[in-house]
């Protein structure tokens, strides 16, 4: 909750903007914003951030892996990205699809995570095992657009559909 | 509920209370009504009124809303004019950050004013609610000094960064590797300029929502400036390689 104050120290302005989830996620902070147009090494599988292509991916559900470095960019601008291992049951994909807000998120199967669903923000991971774990909304409630995103709103269309090389082409 | 000395029951006030206790009986009545309904007044919001928490005409909060919308609208103009002018995709890309990106946050501007009742335009000059940042500035050791310098308006009146007309017509007549270079030049000095109003907002502003926002963009503007160096470097080596 965001606490407005008259006078005073700005400085004692409430700016994270987010409010207290019952759960714990993994946060990391001071992540880079540069952009490279060569393969980042991430320091977390799927990454939260850092580094990232000029190029971002366009939000959407992918049915194939996806290249990190055009997907960090999205999470930059305020985009969830959901991730599942590819040998999930059909039921429980269909299950995330549903769940996956059709802008400012990011659907894909990645195989080296270490549970059956991740869901990250810039900055901010939680693991699942179950589709229907209900933290996995509410993740997506806190996290879609606000959080700690550089660039939350920044559009996240009219970018890569994931085929377009590091390099730009 | 009971006003006055007790009595055998409610339907026996007329008989057994006096006329000058049944006229204070009434008066408590009268004010008890009036009290309802000024807490009524009180607490029913007036959608036409802002909320006293908001900004007012005059503040920070109200200038940088005005300042930046036009300010981020030039750098709008030119993303869209280069990426017409060029095929190179990173340039393309980036073009089309800076213009959505900055598109939205006019939205948020625009909205905040709106939500604060005030006008989307105001008489005051300018950047004149920056002037207690610049006075901050100005007493810190002189560090900021070349900043403040470049942080006045020019005479024809625009902000600081901002393109001039010159400019923008020279931006609509190049083409390729051209006009990228001069994008370059332009926007990096255009957001230098953007950073240090973000700041000054972000130091000045009373409300939260508002600091967030000037600090996030802050940020994203510096990050961009070091983007847009390294591409100006990597058309200056190229230049130099092929000459």
């Amino acid at each position: 909750m965001v606490l407005l104050q008259r006078g005073g120290d700005s400085g004692d302005l409430d700016t994270s903007g987010e409010g207290a989830l019952p759960f714990e996620v993994a946060e990391y902070d001071d992540l880079s914003s540069v952009h490279v147009t060569t393969p980042v090494d991430y320091d977390q599988s799927p990454p939260v951030g850092g580094p990232h292509n000029p190029i971002w991916l366009n939000c959407g559900t992918y049915p194939n892996p996806i290249p990190n470095e055009n997907v960090v960019h999205s999470m930059e601008h305020g985009a969830v990205w959901i991730t599942y291992v590819p040998t999930l049951e059909d039921a429980q994909v269909v299950a995330l699809e549903a769940i996956t807000p059709s802008t400012f998120a990011v659907l894909s199967p990645y195989a080296d995570q270490g549970s059956p669903i991740v869901v990250s923000a810039w900055g901010r991971q939680m693991e699942a095992d179950s589709a229907r774990d209900p933290r996995i909304s509410e993740f997506i409630s806190e996290f879609r657009l606000g959080g700690v995103a550089p660039e939350p709103g920044a559009s996240c269309d009219g970018a890569s559909d994931g085929t377009i090389p590091l390099d730009g082409g | 509920m009971s006003w006055g000395p007790a009595t055998s029951g409610g339907d026996a006030l007329e008989e057994t209370v006096p006329n000058w206790r049944r006229a204070t009986i009434l008066l408590a009545v009268a004010v008890a009504a009036l009290a309802a309904m000024l807490l009524v007044t009180v607490t029913t919001h007036d959608p036409d009124e802002a909320d006293s928490a908001f900004p007012v005409e005059g503040s920070a909060d109200a200038g940088f809303a005005r300042d930046m919308q036009v300010h981020h609208a030039q750098a709008v103009e030119m993303a869209l004019l280069v990426r017409d002018r060029t095929t190179d995709p990173i340039i393309r890309a980036i073009a089309y950050d800076i213009a959505t990106a900055q598109q939205q946050q006019i939205g948020q501007m625009f909205a905040w004013l709106e939500l604060w009742r005030l006008p989307q335009t105001s008489t005051d000059e300018p950047m004149a609610w920056m002037a207690p940042s610049m006075e901050a500035m100005e007493q810190s050791d002189g560090e900021h000094s070349a900043t403040l310098n470049d942080m006045t308006l020019a005479p024809d009146g625009r902000m600081p960064g901002m393109a001039s007309a010159e400019d923008l017509a020279r931006l609509s007549d190049l083409e390729g590797v051209s006009a990228e270079e001069l994008f370059l030049a332009l926007m990096i000095r255009h957001h230098e300029a953007g950073v240090v109003m973000a700041e000054a907002a972000a130091t000045l502003t009373t409300q939260a929502p508002v600091r967030k926002f000037a600090l996030t963009l802050a940020a994203a503007q510096r990050a961009e400036i070091k983007q847009m160096l390294a591409l100006q470097q990597d058309r200056t080596s190229s230049t130099q390689s092929n000459g």
